[in-house]
């Protein structure tokens, strides 16, 4: 299960060629290394076996050969054959007894230690007179018997040291060792060619299925490879036979539906342009009132400019021309009086009296155009010129404040500020119906904030401005918007009027004049 | 060509293990067999040996077996082998009773005769013979096609203990009235009125002696000529031969009751009679049988036993 699913996240991590190719080189690499260990335990045991039979081909040389020198008890013979073969690098010694045990001959190496020579002759093998072989560590002790016919005449032992076995056993190992590791190579590319070879249909299949994902429905899956591959190809080919069936149909579809949404596209394009001309002819038409409503306000501002104009010019003109003909007509019928020293007609009195209130008259009307003290002295100074004025002329109390205000604003805020406060405490006479008011001014978040309030009988202002269009309220708002301001009446009948005016101060001069 | 036992040895080991060493032929002074035979129960048989008495005792032993086998109405019981490693260990254990039948050829066969009353009993026609004799031979390119060839001059013979070796070639010369004189060298100085000769050690190299030139010639026995190779053939040349002999004699000691020595030639008369026999017989150097030696036989051991006389002197 665990391996399973190990395999399953190394599969889709890796893909099946690397997972393939360790998969079968590792099981090669298993089997040439378990083919190796029992190739070298099969040599080894070959390689001892080759010892013993080497020890027992030289024991029965020897028995050979020593005998007929044993025979004859000639120890010098046997002593030269025992030397002789002593000369074997790997002989430790060889010595010979006699059936009863007694040492005949001993001729020992000089290049081994002493105690790889202290074994004596084992007891059984001189006991039976046979031929014994034992491994004593890697050295091999090889006693056999001397025989003269059925006759055992003594007894050979010699001893091989397990040097030239160990380093023949080395030498095994490491050539096995090399031969495992060549073909544990050869066998990983093996691998690598049966895993290419193995998932190249599987690959060729990918290919076509990406093929088919990408659209390309015309090119057939190729079928090979093994028998699944090829039924999986099969399958695929099939699949995709039917999707491009599917899909010339609904490519079909979609055409005739593209074909539907054209023609929609194109009737709505034309709705849309249709749509579209005529917002603009609106927006042209906006534009055109806008720009009507510009000129119209430019032209009302003119109106109102050329207005104060005239009125400043006709109460200069009432000032200065009429008052000064009026002053000389004056003059003339007090010189006129004085001539006739008490005798002057009544007429002449009446003139005098008529005189004299033309000029009261023609100054009182000047004031009313455009009182002088608004362009020399600034606002303020005008409206406590003005209350005091309405006052006498009304009886109305007015109560006014200016916090804040000191020295001139512009002339275009002085004089709207000015008419409106002119117009509200006009109304305020006529409607009202009450003795006192309030006018207070204040700059506001660089605006001029006026107010004019009084306790009177009240108007319902929506009613009053229907139907009073042009009148009263218009005009005063009309001067605000004039100036970039705006006018707010609250009022409700009987419950008095607070008109709230704020002009603001930096747009003054940018008045669109048409 | 004969070698030593230790030789032998060596060059098998030679073979065997890729080890060299040299020849060891030092002899004990007095050489023990380790077999003590009783000589109520057992019947011992022997030779004379000295470079490879095991081979000979396995040799012997299935005959030795044998003999005991056959001879339990005789109290005896075990057969065995003893070689001896010259001609007067033989006579000792002869005497001794150590050794109860004896094989050998004729001369070794007198000589221990003489020293200890031995009887010869029968002949051993070893190798398939019944006879054999010496032949005389020289190069052929020497000149020398008869004995006299040899005046003043050295020729080679095998070992003073061999009868077609020794006995019969020296003995003969001296019969026929040369006067033989034996030498320290190939290459001695010998007089005119004489012939030398040297010992060789063995039949192959008297016989390569004669080829190199280092003697004037050589003497073998008919069988060992027989064995040379065509090549050498054409090199020699064979110009004259001694009496013939038995090929070897079987003896039985002084110890050996007449009963039992009876018995012993009757089995050794019958072996070639039965397969077995026949087996045994094959197995001691292709015997092909024994037999009763036949009067001709006695003659030619009566005429060995005077070459024996005219050698015993030089040897």
């Amino acid at each position: 299960m665990i391996m399973s699913r190990t395999f399953d996240r190394l599969k889709s991590r890796w893909g099946l060629a690397p997972i393939l190719t360790i998969s079968i080189g590792a099981t090669i690499a298993l089997l040439i290394a378990a083919i190796t260990w029992l190739d070298i335990n099969r040599e080894r045991a070959f390689t001892h076996d080759q010892f013993e039979q080497r020890g027992l081909l030289l024991v029965s040389t020897l028995a050979d050969v020593m005998a007929d020198p044993l025979y004859f008890s000639d120890v010098d013979s046997l002593r030269d054959i025992a030397r002789s073969v002593g000369g074997q690098p790997d002989l430790v010694y060889v010595r010979v007894f006699k059936p009863d045990g007694r040492l005949l001959v001993n001729e020992e190496s000089s290049e081994y230690p002493a105690e790889s020579k202290a074994e004596g002759i084992p007891a059984d093998a001189m006991h039976s007179m046979a031929t014994a072989l034992t491994f004593i560590g890697d050295d091999l002790d090889v006693v056999g018997p001397i025989e003269a016919g059925p006759e055992v005449i003594g007894m050979v032992q010699f001893r091989y040291s397990g040097e030239s076995l160990r380093a023949e056993i080395q030498k095994i190992v490491l050539r096995h060792v090399w031969q495992g590791l060549v073909l544990m190579a050869v066998g990983m590319a093996l691998a690598y060619l049966i895993a290419r070879y193995a998932s190249r249909p599987l690959h060729n299949l990918v290919r076509a299925t990406r093929q088919i994902g990408g659209g390309n429905l015309s090119s057939a899956i190729p079928v090979g490879g093994t028998s699944e591959t090829a039924e999986l190809g099969a399958a695929l080919d099939e699949m995709r036979n039917q999707l491009r069936t599917l899909y010339w149909g609904l490519e079909r579809q979609v055409a005739q539906r593209t074909q539907e949404l054209e023609r929609a596209h194109e009737d709505l394009q034309t709705h849309v342009v249709e749509r579209q001309r005529i917002a603009d002819q609106r927006a042209q038409l906006l534009e055109e009132v806008s720009a009507s409503q510009r000129r119209l306000r430019a032209l009302s501002g003119r109106l109102v400019d050329v207005q104060e104009m005239e009125r400043r010019h006709l109460a200069r003109e009432l000032h200065d021309e009429i008052g000064q003909l009026l002053t000389g007509l004056k003059l003339s019928l007090e010189s006129a009086s004085r001539a006739l020293s008490g005798s002057a007609p009544q007429s002449l009195t009446q003139a005098q009296s008529a005189v004299d209130d033309l000029i009261a008259r023609a100054r009182s009307l000047a004031l009313d155009l455009r009182p002088a003290m608004l362009d020399d002295m600034g606002l303020v100074p005008a409206l406590v010129w003005y209350l005091d004025r309405y006052t006498s002329q009304t009886t109305i109390q007015v109560a006014f404040s200016h916090d804040g205000l000191s020295g001139r604003l512009p002339a275009e805020i002085e004089t709207a500020a000015y008419r409106i406060v002119q117009e509200a405490l006009t109304n305020v006479a006529r409607h009202a119906g009450i003795d006192e008011a309030e006018v207070a001014l204040r700059p506001v978040n660089g605006s001029l904030e006026m107010m004019i309030r009084d306790a009177g009988s009240g108007f319902d202002p929506k009613v009053v401005v229907e139907a009073t269009a042009s009148t009263g309220l218009n005009g005063m708002r009309e001067r605000a918007e004039l100036l970039g301001g705006r006018l707010a009446v609250e009022s409700f009948p009987g419950s008095g009027t607070t008109l709230t005016a704020r002009l603001p101060l930096t747009t003054v001069g940018s008045r669109d004049t048409g | 060509m004969r070698l030593g036992w230790a030789s032998t040895g060596l060059v098998v080991l030679l073979a065997l293990l890729g080890a060299c060493q040299s020849d060891a032929t030092s002899m004990p002074a007095s050489p023990v067999p380790t077999s003590v035979p009783s000589p109520e129960s057992r019947i011992t048989l022997g030779d004379v040996d000295p470079d490879e008495p095991t081979k000979k005792i396995k040799r012997f032993q299935p005959l030795a077996e044998y003999l005991a086998e056959n001879l339990r109405d005789h109290g005896i019981v075990t057969g065995n082998v003893v070689i001896a490693r010259d001609i007067e260990e033989m006579a000792a254990f002869l005497r001794e009773g150590t050794v109860d039948l004896y094989f050998d050829s004729p001369y070794p066969a007198l000589a221990v005769q003489e020293l200890t009353g031995s009887t010869i009993i029968a002949r051993r026609w070893k190798g398939g013979i019944e006879s054999y004799w010496s032949t005389y031979i020289a190069r052929r390119d020497s000149g020398i096609d008869t004995v006299e060839g040899f005046l003043g001059k050295v020729f080679a013979v095998e070992e003073p203990r061999s009868t077609s070796g020794f006995v019969l070639p020296v003995g003969t010369l001296i019969q026929r009235g040369f006067k033989l004189r034996e030498m320290s060298a190939t290459d001695a100085q010998v007089d005119m009125q004489d012939i030398g000769y040297v010992f060789s050690r063995d039949e192959e190299n008297t016989v390569e002696l004669v080829l190199d030139g280092a003697v004037a010639g050589g003497a073998i026995s008919n069988e060992d000529y027989d064995d040379l190779s065509a090549e050498t053939l054409e090199q020699i040349v064979r110009f004259d031969r001694t009496i013939s002999v038995p090929r070897q004699v079987a003896s039985i000691g002084p110890g050996l009751g007449p009963e039992i020595g009876d018995a012993v030639l009757a089995l050794l008369l019958g072996l070639d009679q039965t397969e077995p026999g026949r087996e045994l017989l094959a197995g001691i150097k292709d015997t092909k049988k024994f037999d009763l030696l036949p009067p001709d036989s006695l003659t030619s051991m009566d005429q060995l036993k005077e070459l024996m006389q005219l050698v015993s002197p030089m040897s």
